[in-house]
């Protein structure tokens, strides 16, 4: 009798260590947190942040080189080292050896240009630059910094622009594993355009972040590439993601989202209002005229099915569009959109916006 | 036999005991909020994506860069956790020398806000912006690798 109570406490105590053993194991497997990096690049501020275990902030610093690479092979303006980047095609008098990745890049530019029907050109960076010093000249003129009147661009100017853009092709080629770039022209007197990726390389690299986001198996993230191109993973202890604008549409939020690619185009902070239009970088390529019809889109596109780079190039196009290419796109692409003009909704296709009280 | 039971294990009893009070501890820690930052009044100013060490150094200036108001060193007041308190300024705006990746920029701050007055950069689009007061969107020159944010939860979580 003795010898069972004893083996029955045993048993009991043995139970009850096990349990507690369980417990403590369990309140000791490391809890997910939020971790969060950024970076410097394409002009704009990039941030990721991810629920992940762990110190993970060397596998965050991973993702954001994607844009620092991406940076570096479309920068126009500076060479870096050791990296063939947009700036040495477009001063090569001839074919030049360039990386897999900006072969890519570049095909990837020309796709879109035939996808948008030509409203995104990546040869359109000279027009955008015309446009982007009587912007410059506004802003220093409305600053006091300038007596004279600023003058709009030439009709010779833009057209000159227009014709170097159009005479103008990006030949690419790959052979035995060597890939090439070289700018042509068919008419040598009117000079050559120039590439530039300013309107689809921060949306591509975004592509290509998220790409590497779901090869690593995170589900809980937010990449943030300078507001014009947010990637969102899920956030279902926080019931999803929202988002406002400041300046193009204050008033209006979005909540729950999730699982969402998000690209923007505006002319609200690059831009100057000058004779009652706002005037900004972003260009026609069609006409060469610099002030759309309104001042903003945003496009939605769930993650899993629209492309972030291609999200990119049509935030562009889409504000130069005719009502009837827009919907067609938006159809074809799978994007909802909001169209806005000074601060106004003009139209909403299929978003659920909350007014903020 | 309860004396019997309590020496034979004590130990026991003690072990378990411990599990148990570890297991509720760790429970409750992990159901405690973490602290953040949120407060929306700090204003946080990173070079290359790293937050700026606003301190003051033994020679009483800011390190990296001058902090200037009016050729005076801002008090210390204005900081809080290396980031400028902008709720300890006033309603007068008081502005002070930055410096940036290639140059000095000048940034104007005021109780709740903050901007940039002046860069160097060619598009001066950091000058565009004008005043930050709510967290989002940041301030940034690209030229000077320089980004302006307010820190905390915003509204939303993310402004275009």
């Amino acid at each position: 009798m003795r010898y069972n109570a004893r083996m029955s406490n045993s048993k009991t105590i043995s139970k009850l260590l096990n349990l507690g053993m369980v417990f403590f194991f369990a309140s000791c497997s490391p809890e997910a947190s939020w971790q969060k990096r950024t970076t410097l690049a394409m002009d704009t501020t990039i941030n990721l942040r991810a629920k992940l275990t762990g110190d993970q902030t060397s596998e965050l610093d991973d993702v954001l080189s994607t844009f620092t690479h991406y940076h570096r092979l479309s920068d126009t303006a500076y060479s870096h080292t050791n990296v063939v980047d947009v700036k040495d095609i477009n001063e090569a008098n001839g074919p030049i050896e360039i990386s897999k990745d900006l072969y890519e890049l570049l095909s990837f530019s020309l796709e879109m240009k035939e996808a948008t029907s030509g409203y995104f050109n990546p040869l359109a960076g000279d027009l955008a630059n015309l446009w982007k010093g009587f912007a410059a000249e506004v802003r220093l003129y409305q600053e006091g910094g300038l007596e004279e009147e600023p003058s709009f661009p030439s009709e010779a100017a833009i057209s000159s622009c227009l014709n170097a853009m159009n005479n103008t092709t990006l030949v690419l080629n790959v052979d035995d594993g060597k890939y090439t770039a070289e700018l042509t022209t068919n008419d040598a007197n009117r000079g050559k355009a120039s590439i530039d990726l300013g309107g689809i390389a921060k949306g591509y690299a975004a592509e290509k972040a998220k790409q590497l986001i779901h090869e690593k198996g995170w589900d809980v993230y937010a990449l943030d590439a300078g507001s014009s191109t947010i990637v969102l993973g899920k956030n279902e202890t926080e019931g999803g993601y929202s988002l406002s604008w400041r300046d193009d549409l204050p008033g209006y939020k979005i909540e729950h989202l999730q699982d969402v690619s998000i690209s923007t185009s505006s002319v609200t902070v690059q831009g100057v209002k000058w004779q009652g239009k706002m005037y900004s970088h972003l260009v026609n390529p069609k006409t060469g005229e610099a002030s759309p019809s309104i001042t903003g889109v945003t496009i939605f596109g769930k993650k899993e099915e629209t492309d972030a780079g291609m999200m990119d190039a049509f935030t562009t196009a889409l504000m130069w569009a005719s009502d009837s290419e827009r919907n067609a796109w938006e159809e074809k692409q799978g994007f909802t959109a909001i169209y806005y003009l000074d601060g106004k909704l003009v139209e909403n296709h299929g978003v659920s916006l909350t007014e903020i009280s | 036999m309860k004396k019997g039971f309590w020496k034979t294990h004590l130990g026991d009893v003690i072990v378990i005991s411990a599990f148990a009070v570890a297991s509720a501890g760790l429970c409750v820690w992990a159901a405690l909020p973490k602290s953040q930052e949120g407060n929306t009044h700090l204003a946080e100013i990173c070079l290359d994506g790293n937050r700026l060490d606003l301190t003051i150094s033994e020679d009483e200036t800011y390190d990296p860069g001058e902090v200037i108001d009016g050729g005076e060193v801002i008090s210390s007041i204005h900081l809080q956790n290396h980031c400028l308190n902008l709720a300890s300024f006033g309603d007068e705006e008081l502005s002070f020398a930055l410096q940036g990746a290639v140059s000095k920029m000048e940034i104007g701050v005021k109780k709740n806000e903050i901007r940039v007055i002046h860069s160097d950069c060619l598009s001066h689009y950091c000058e565009a912006q004008g005043w930050l007061s709510s967290p989002g969107r940041p301030i940034i020159c690209a030229y000077n690798h320089i980004s302006i944010a307010i820190l905390g939860q915003g509204e939303t979580d993310f402004v275009l």
